[in-house]
């Protein structure tokens, strides 16, 4: 197991995508590196992403891709409504594509530039074996070119003398150990598991009405400690957020019922009101919003029938969940995991034979529900939703004979700012002057974004701003240590 | 005699091992990394989940490392094609059965599964899962068990029969599918459980956790000893308690000298925030931890403690220390310890601040007291009683080369509300103060306290020793928020004391200039607004009185600064110190207590004097390294056994003398418990640290 050394040429805090991508790219450039991670596992939320944006890339060429920098920047700035840094949105985007190429030479492997939704350009590079074989490759190469990682020791603080960063200090199994450095690259993934800060800066409140996935132990020790040593603030309330049913220790990620309840059917507040048009939840950030309008309550309904569960079942999705089940996958489990929800009383998961009897279960005055289905059910006889118009392709009425209902909630996948940098990601001060040897990446860094994601003209674009980030942290690092 | 090792050489490494140890420990240890699930240090090996196999020259197949015995010459190779198609193969059929949950999963990081997942590099899409949708049991106290999520791996059975020999846990097949629980799938307070956690702990996936929010703070390896986390001074609480089980108390106590020296002090009065914490709490009832303590101090015959406890030589440097108080005497203490020369100085008649003067002698003896604080003088500390410093100069003047300020918050207030300054109407702390210096205090027949906390009964429960006939306490809490002890409570109102809660005082009644009643309001609602002031909704209309002809205020107390000690202040009138170094606003002046921290417990200032010792005393050039190990080593039997009944056990209840009998006098109240009552007490403790005992299973990023 690594002893703790005295001294490095550069600490990085957090051993995500940003922090790999650093220390290698540091590495390789001669500069002695050091990888804190305070979980005993590498990797972070970067284990979970299963593909990553670029354009440009060597891939998208030869596949006739022909979405360009130019036009990602475009969408990128347009979407923010220019809220977003245009010079880190531009450096970011440019070097996608090389990013790529770097990743394919460390040894990852892309399967695919595609997509996961509807009417979006192709800039998700798929990963063989996610974002777990991205950690392990990363982490496998920064060893050999003579990276120190260190599981299970937090940074704690930034040690800065005359103003410049001069090293962090390390909580070695509760004694406070300093290591000096000149670099530290601050990559610890955000804040999304501190509740205070998430009602702080959201509003929301965390577990209750909006739920983090895949994050763990994320206490925003990244922002805090670059917020001490002098940072200003950036980006500090974005959020990735989507809406999942059902949520629950008992549900598997990505389970049939999840599946079903994420499709474009019918979908009720908990009043048993439309609240969308369905069809949104093909885009993650316009789903969360419009989930997350009904913060009050905490969760909605998604309501289907039997007619549904055959159609699922024969004809397979109509929206896909990640990259594993595209459009076209049956749920061949959903049948029996309904069972199962409903056998082990599950309060996330109901069934009825009859519309009150749904309605009565999940509290729903009965009237209002039916009411709801009826004029559902018009809009699909007629082929025309005259309430949220949406698209007649997903317009399929309940009938029964029994009917189900499958408790939402706001889920979220990360915290996407706080620490506020420029284009070189070095941070910032409150004058917007540069702290000599910090630089940030990843989720703790802001300005990539306005204040919501842009999944649909950059699907990808959080770990690749990760990746990206932490590469070009790396190489302003390198320079700035003389490299 | 040692067995003389086996050469065997690993990947083209020399190696060297005990023979017959595993071949898979052996690579670990050699820093060589063989995955494994299965295999856990603190277990005998299995050999079920077939990722640690390995090629070794002249044996078939692939051999699993961890049940393989080391052989003098062995050639072991833990990389190869095959190997990594064969562990690629056993961790498809792992995770074939585990519920894919990692997004929402609180092992996630923590986890084995998660880690192995990633080394090997598994695809999981080639992977057809197979849900069990077995139902969660979150029935049980601590833990929380989801079979969906269990690999099969069998560590928790065999932690809870080979390691802790308690053996509830067994293989259960429903349906096609096996998971694990009790024998008849009772509760595992039925099945016998001792709650000790090593389940929990080997646990490689998230089938077996603690409860979410249990355990607190950043610190897994604090907050799973809660007791000696929340213990302001950190005191090892599951190590003196296990001494007391065992019927060493002189150990228990040396322990608990190992933090502070005042244990036998702390039995009768502290304010014991670990019993909150104590994980027992949620079985049933908490461990008497603070009985326990008073019982193993009054137990230390020969004084063990002792024999590790002699000051270091001499430094050369001179501290005075500022008041006699736990904090000022915890200070003087170990910077005594650490070699330098102490002098406390104490303006009141005799040592020991609010020990001896605030809290009165049916609570806490003042033997007791007499006792502890010889024993600091014994160490070689210098009290000097009825002197009052003015300026911090004078000391420095004198040769001192640091100061410690602990002088304590003896200033008692009284509400600005008419009437408050007639005859009749006394602020706690100079009457606790005249009680405790014998001096004739004198309450009349119906005495009205005003405020809700501890010091407040003291003063009521004084007053009705006095001879009061009634005696009320009257408070802007409600009941339920009173910052009074709860046993302090329920003994004053056994004494009689009336309490009247949720009301406000508005003025005090007068008679010729003499006390005649309290005028109050009731009260809707109090609370500290964002800025922390205090806010009250009172009643309209509610103006009531209560008859009184002695009025005694208990609403807080201050610190006396005086002046002349050049020392900046924060604006609720305490000392200020820098958060990191302890210092005070002058070189070499640190501050402990109530001073510091404003009216708190007996442990605070206990923990606070410690804090400032360690600052002085790195100030002075040492290495503020207090702490010393006063007690034997022993390790812990990690051998439970099974108890049936044990989570049903309750806590053995305090016995008080009589009230009738009590009020008649200062003797204490509460009865130390006896040696049956301690052993029962005792047995009770989960053991909880017990747990960080077990081998934690390195990942492969840490090689």
């Amino acid at each position: 197991m690594g002893a703790i050394p005295d001294k490095t040429d550069a600490a990085v805090v957090g051993s995500g995508a940003t922090g790999l991508a650093a220390a290698v790219t540091l590495a390789e450039g001669g500069a002695k590196v050091v990888v804190f991670e305070k979980q005993r596992s590498l990797g972070g939320t970067s284990n979970f992403f299963q593909g990553t944006f670029a354009v440009e890339s060597e891939m998208q060429r030869g596949r006739y891709v022909d979405y360009t920098r130019d036009q990602a920047f475009k969408n990128t700035m347009d979407y923010s409504h220019w809220r977003a840094n245009p010079r880190l949105v531009r450096t970011i985007i440019n070097e996608s594509g090389p990013t790529i190429a770097w990743l394919q030479a460390q040894g990852v492997v892309f399967t695919e530039a595609t997509i996961n939704m509807p009417d979006a350009p192709l800039t998700y590079h798929v990963i063989k074996g996610k974002g777990e074989a991205v950690v392990k490759t990363l982490v496998d190469r920064a060893k050999a070119k003579g990276v120190t990682v260190l599981p299970g020791t937090p940074v704690t603080s930034l040690l800065k003398e005359g103003g410049r960063i001069a090293g962090v200090i390390v909580d070695a199994d509760g004694e406070e150990v300093e290591v000096a450095a000149r670099v530290a690259v601050v990559a610890t993934g955000g804040f999304a598991n501190n509740k205070e800060w998430i009602k702080k800066y959201t509003g929301f409140e965390l577990g209750v009405d909006l739920i983090p996935v895949g994050n763990t132990g994320k206490t925003g020790d990244g922002l805090r400690m670059a917020w001490e040593a002098g940072a200003a603030e950036e980006g500090t309330g974005t959020i990735e957020m989507f809406r999942v049913a059902p949520v629950g220790d008992e549900f598997a990620m990505g389970c049939n019922l999840e599946q079903a309840a994420a499709q474009p059917d019918l979908w009720v507040t908990a009043r048993g009101e439309r609240f969308c048009d369905e069809a949104i939840g093909f885009w993650d950030t316009p789903v969360g919003n419009a989930q997350a309008r009904y913060k009050s309550d905490g969760y909605t309904f998604s309501i289907f029938d039997d007619s549904i569960v055959r159609r699922l079942l024969e004809h397979g999705l109509d929206k896909g969940v990640g990259i594993d089940f595209p459009p076209g996958y049956r749920l061949t489990d959903l049948p029996r995991e309904i069972q199962a929800a409903i056998d082990n009383g599950s309060r996330q998961v109901f069934a009825a034979d009859s519309l009150d009897d749904l309605a009565a279960q999940i509290e729903i005055e009965p009237a209002v529900l039916q009411a709801t289905v009826e004029q559902y059910n018009r809009y699909c006889a007629q082929g025309w939703d005259e309430l949220f118009a949406k698209d007649r392709r997903y317009l399929c009425p309940l009938v029964g004979p029994r009917f189900y209902a499958v408790r939402a909630r706001a889920v979220f996948l990360g915290t996407m700012g706080g620490i506020k940098v420029n284009e070189r990601l070095e941070v910032l001060d409150k004058k917007d002057n540069v702290i000599p040897g910090l630089y940030a990446g990843g989720f703790d860094a802001g300005g990539m974004y306005g204040d919501s994601y842009p999944i649909k003209s950059s699907s990808g674009l959080a770990s690749a701003f990760a990746l990206n980030s932490g590469r070009l942290a790396g190489m302003g690092a390198l320079k700035y240590l003389g490299k | 005699m040692d067995e003389p090792l086996a050469a065997l050489t690993i990947d083209g490494r020399d190696v060297e091992a005990r023979p017959g140890a595993g071949v898979l420990q052996t690579a670990l240890e050699a820093g060589i990394y063989i995955p494994h699930l299965c295999d856990h240090p603190d277990l005998p090996p299995y050999g079920v989940c077939r990722l640690c196999v390995v090629e070794i020259d002249g044996v078939a197949g692939l051999p699993a490392s961890c049940v393989t015995p080391v052989v003098a010459g062995m050639v072991v190779r833990t990389r190869s094609e095959r190997i990594s198609a064969a562990r690629r193969l056993a961790m498809e059929l792992l995770l074939a059965g585990h519920q894919a949950d990692c997004g929402t999963c609180q092992k996630y990081l923590n986890c084995e599964l998660q880690s192995l997942k990633q080394y090997l590099g598994v695809e999981e899409l080639r992977i057809k899962r197979h849900a069990k949708l077995l139902p969660l049991n979150s029935s049980n106290p601590l833990f929380v068990h989801d079979p969906n999520k269990c690999v099969l791996c069998g560590r928790c059975v065999r932690a809870c029969w080979d390691l802790r020999g308690v053996g509830i846990l067994y293989y259960r097949k429903r349906g096609d599918e096996f998971y694990i629980d009790t024998a008849q799938g009772t509760s595992l307070a039925e099945a016998g459980c001792r709650f000790c956690g090593a389940c929990v702990e080997v646990c490689p996936t998230g089938a077996m956790q603690d409860k979410e929010g249990l355990i607190k703070g950043d610190n897994r390896k604090a907050g799973l000893v809660p007791c000696k986390s929340t213990c302001p001074a950190e005191i090892d609480v599951p190590r003196y308690v296990r001494f007391i089980r065992e019927g060493d108390y002189p150990a228990a106590t040396a322990v608990i000298r190992e933090k502070v020296p005042f244990p036998h002090v702390l039995g009768y009065v502290c304010d014991r925030p670990c019993e909150a914490e104590c994980r027992r709490r949620e079985i049933n009832e908490p461990i008497s931890i603070r009985e326990l303590k008073r019982f193993a101090a009054s137990h230390d015959e020969g004084g063990l403690w002792r024999e590790r406890a002699a000051p270091k030589d001499p430094t050369g440097k001179r501290v005075a220390v500022i008041g006699s108080g736990p904090a000022g005497l915890t200070a003087a203490y170990y910077l005594r310890l650490q070699g330098h020369e102490v002098t406390v100085f104490e303006s009141l008649p005799a040592a020991g601040g609010m020990l001896r003067y605030g809290i009165p002698g049916y609570r806490l003896p003042r033997a007791v007291v007499d006792r502890e604080i010889r024993e600091i003088e014994e160490a070689g500390v210098v009290i000097e009683t009825g002197v009052r410093i003015e300026s911090l100069d004078a000391l420095f003047e004198q040769g001192h080369d640091g100061v410690v300020v602990a002088v304590g918050a003896h200033q008692g207030q009284k509400l600005r509300i008419p009437g408050a300054g007639s005859r009749g109407t006394l602020v706690s702390t100079d009457f606790l103060r005249e009680v405790n210096l014998g001096k004739d205090a004198a309450v009349g027949r119906r005495v009205v306290v005003l405020g809700g906390g501890n010091v407040a009964f003291d003063c009521a429960r004084a007053a009705r020793r006095l001879g009061a006939e009634e005696v009320f306490v009257a408070c802007l809490e409600c009941r339920e928020e009173m910052p009074a002890a709860d046993d302090e409570i329920r003994q004053g109102e056994e004494e009689g004391i009336i309490i009247r809660p949720s009301r406000t005082s508005t003025r005090i009644l007068t008679e010729d200039g003499r006390v005649a009643g309290v005028e109050f309001l009731d009260v809707n609602a109090c609370y500290f607004d964002e800025d922390g002031f205090p806010q009250i909704e009172a009643v309209e209309g509610s103006t009531h009185l209560v008859e009184a002809d002695t009025v005694i205020f208990a609403i807080g107390q201050r610190p006396d600064i005086p002046d002349g000690f050049d020392l900046a202040k924060t604006d609720r009138g305490l000392i200020e110190l820098d958060p990191l170094t302890f210092s005070s606003s002058r070189e070499g002046v640190f501050a402990a207590g109530d001073a510091v921290t404003g009216t708190a417990s007996v442990i605070k200032a206990i923990a606070s004097g410690r804090r400032a010792a360690i600052a002085m005393d790195r100030y002075l050039g040492g290495n503020g390294r207090i702490d010393r190990k006063l007690a034997p080593q022993a390790e812990p039997q990690g051998r439970l056994g099974s108890e049936s009944g044990f989570a049903a056990l309750g806590r053995a209840a305090d016995t008080c003398s009589p009230p009738e009998e009590r009020v008649r006098s200062f003797c204490e109240v509460v009865r130390s418990m006896d040696q049956g009552a301690a052993e029962y007490e005792s047995s009770r403790c989960l053991q909880c640290d017990l747990r960080l005992k077990i081998k934690t299973v390195d990942f492969w990023g840490s090689y």
